[in-house]
């Protein structure tokens, strides 16, 4: 009982079985959408099927156990079909009679005997011319019974099912050691910034252990004006020194110990040492109004003498947590602000925050009125950053799939026996031939070497 | 542009060769099967020439890249490789009868082109993720084993109506096993080139979006057509299913190929939005 069901694991119907599985699998992983949030689910599924098919993994198939587990019942079945056939296989391969019996003549599919009249060894010589033109090689065999020739063709592709069968466990294994070990994220990085982190996918932080700096990102364009192409310059350092620099587009990534750098995307984004265009007014006075340019840590005189301000911190994204601590949310425009001190003959007079969303907000206090005008934007590069362990074991398994394929379906083993068997009145001539497959192109290789042997007398 | 006329008339001549096939499957008369596989030929040469126009003239328009990039000029190509590997086919197996069965998929592809109008058949820059050498690999492997496939399906198609009651009798089909086996090689030929096929693109997603594999639909899609072609092929080798059974199994990859192919661009999204 026991054993039945693991022959039953490791047959083929098992294999047919799985394969279809798979397909079907797969097929709900294209139906129902995948890694959506929660609220996006709930919006598509009552809240019974959702908790149900959440708990089934089909919301990310194709990383559920169980999707896993099939994977790994295949890769059993095949190891286990390929140990199975192992010794049929070379047996069958190494073992063959390459004197023609009476016997196994019966079980050959073409054969075929001429009579001719000559002598033994002109027919031999002759036989043997004929073969060396089909084949790179020929086995002859004297004995009592006459003189045995015996070629073969191609026996090295009976082994392209093991190969193709063995390369998929590979490309198994090699996707496994990538999604296990292999590291995914992203960097945006400025024209002009270095980095050594990028985020990954659970919003964590992954230190490089070398600099990569943006040189410089510049886009191309068609003549009618549509992307052509998005190139990023980047330099490696290492402990501050330059290692290489390279650029980069779309196809063309940069690989540098085991990390590979693709270009992404672009945009732009505020730069927290870049500059800021200020307007600042007298309170309740439109003329009289001054524009200054200049960056965070900065200071500027005002317009009476012995003023002067100073632009303290810069805060994209500003938000004030429970207790009343301002913070710097994000590095994106969301609520831009800066933080003045205003100073009169070197003593702080106030502080205050400019919003440049709320102009009226903060900036009312005092006698002076500041308005944020602009803030200078700087060009940043996208970059999608990986570090994949498995590829190179993935695209082995691939080269070994497409031999064994390649092998499997268009080369067949064939082999063809000749036997000169000496008669009383001359010469019999005994042609067999035999193919593990494709039948019916190997007639007409076998037609073609027995008219040409027919032929030579 | 010179390429879309030459193209139009293709159509037309693909049509009417689709026509002769039928002609000579009822008349059985051995000229009109001559002359459908010498238009079928011309139309072909006409298709090889327009292609060839239409890549030389993305050039006048500064881009310059092979027709391969969207799903007009894929749609051209699918066409073109059927017509292509059935006259090889009909040529080696010598059955014209096939012609009816497989060129009216030829037709019907490139009719959908060039007289519903409703596929964009401009010359379009690349963007920047097609702008690789694995373009053209990718496309050409796919598409040489979706034409094969095509074929399969049209075989088995004419095993079916060869074998079922009815038709028994009709003399005018070739012998059922000449179609088993044509049914057969076809697949051996389409699942290597599938198999290259989702290699070669997922070499080149390994360039463009720094990952070989995402379960993109498209991808998805190619496996699941992979699978079941892998299925049929133990099905029928080891486990000497034939006849019938094949040919069902044949019919359905097909259709799992046109989805691949047309539904997952027409139903789900992915990255795969070209073609």
């Amino acid at each position: 009982m026991i054993m039945s069901r693991i022959n039953f694991l490791t047959s083929l119907n098992f294999t047919i079985l799985l394969l279809i599985f798979l397909a079907l699998v797969l097929i709900v992983g294209t139906v129902v959408p995948q890694n959506l949030t929660e609220f996006e689910y709930l919006s598509r599924y009552s809240a019974d099927s959702y908790k149900i098919l959440k708990c089934l993994g089909i919301f990310d198939i194709y990383h559920s156990w169980w999707l896993v587990s099939l994977l790994f019942l295949l890769c059993v079945n095949l190891i286990v079909c390929s140990i199975k056939n192992f010794p049929r296989l070379k047996r069958s391969l190494s073992q063959v009679n390459e004197k023609l019996t009476d016997f196994q003549l019966k079980n050959l599919p073409f054969k075929v005997t001429l009579r001719k009249n000559c002598s033994e060894e002109e027919a031999k010589k002759k036989v043997a011319a004929v073969l060396k033109k089909f084949f790179h090689s020929q086995k002859e065999i004297t004995d009592q019974a006459g003189v045995y020739f015996f070629c073969q063709k191609y026996r090295y592709s009976r082994w392209g099912f093991f190969i193709t069968h063995l390369s998929i466990v590979i490309i198994l294994i090699g996707g496994m050691i990538s999604s296990l070990w292999g590291i995914k994220g992203w960097v945006k990085i400025r024209e002009g910034e270095t980095v050594n982190q990028i985020l990954l996918p659970d919003h964590t932080k992954y230190r490089l252990d070398f600099d990569i700096k943006c040189d410089a990102f510049a886009i191309t364009y068609y003549p009618d004006g549509t992307p052509r192409d998005y190139k990023t310059t980047l330099t490696i350092f290492e402990k501050g020194v330059k290692q290489l620099t390279k650029v980069i587009e779309v196809n063309h990534p940069l690989k540098y110990r085991g990390f590979s750098f693709y270009q992404e995307s672009f945009g732009e984004a505020p730069d927290p040492t870049g500059e800021i265009i200020l307007r600042v007014r007298k309170r309740g006075r439109e003329e009289g109004e001054k524009v200054v340019s200049l960056r965070p840590g900065e200071s500027f005189s005002l317009f009476d003498p012995g003023w002067v301000v100073k632009v303290n911190r810069f805060f994209t994204d500003f938000v004030r947590d429970e207790k009343g601590e301002v913070f710097n949310r994000s590095f994106e425009l969301r609520n831009p602000a800066l933080e003045l001190l205003i100073f009169k003959e070197g003593k702080l007079k106030y502080q205050t925050w400019v919003f440049q969303r709320f102009p009226d907000f903060h900036g009312s206090k005092g006698e002076y009125q500041f308005l944020i005008q602009d803030i200078k934007k700087k060009v940043y590069t996208g970059l999608q950053v990986n570090r994949d362990p498995g590829v190179n074991v993935v695209w082995l398994g691939c080269i070994l799939i497409i031999l064994g394929i390649f092998l499997t379906f268009f080369f067949f083993h064939y082999q063809l026996w000749v036997w000169i068997k000496p008669k009383k009145d001359g010469l019999a001539l005994i042609i067999a031939g035999n193919a593990h497959k494709n039948r019916s192109q190997f007639k007409k290789i076998w037609e073609e070497i027995r008219i040409a042997i027919d032929q030579t007398f | 542009m010179l390429s879309n006329k030459i193209l139009s008339v293709v159509t037309f001549v693909y049509l009417f060769s689709t026509l002769l096939y039928f002609v000579y499957l009822v008349a059985r008369k051995e000229v009109i099967g001559k002359l459908a596989t010498g238009i079928t030929t011309a139309g072909l040469l006409g298709q090889i020439i327009s292609f060839s126009l239409r890549w030389k003239e993305s050039y006048t328009f500064g881009y310059g890249h092979i027709p391969l990039s969207n799903q007009f000029e894929s749609m051209v190509f699918f066409a073109m490789m059927i017509i292509l590997i059935y006259l090889l086919w009909e040529r080696k197996f010598k059955v014209k009868t096939m012609g009816a069965f497989v060129t009216p998929i030829a037709s019907v592809l490139l009719a959908l082109t060039t007289i519903t109008r409703s596929f964009a058949n401009e010359i379009q820059p690349l963007v920047p993720a097609l702008q690789s050498n694995w373009l053209t690999y990718h496309v050409i492997t796919c598409f040489l084993g979706y034409a094969a496939f095509a074929v399969s399906f049209g075989v088995s198609v004419m095993y079916l109506i060869k074998v079922s009651s009815n038709w028994r009798e009709l003399g005018i089909l070739p012998d059922a096993a000449i179609l088993d086996e044509i049914n057969y090689k076809a697949i051996a030929i389409g699942f290597p080139m599938l198999t290259l096929g989702i290699i070669t693109g997922a070499v080149w997603a390994n360039y463009a979006w720094g990952s070989y594999w995402s379960w993109d639909p498209k991808e998805t899609w190619s496996l699941i057509t992979w699978f079941f072609y892998a299925a049929f092929l133990h099905a029928r080798y080891t486990r000497g299913w034939g006849g019938k059974k094949t040919a069902f199994l044949s019919i359905i990859g097909f259709l799992a190929v046109i989805f691949t192919y047309f539904g997952v661009n027409l139903l789900l999204s992915g990255l795969h939005s070209y073609a």
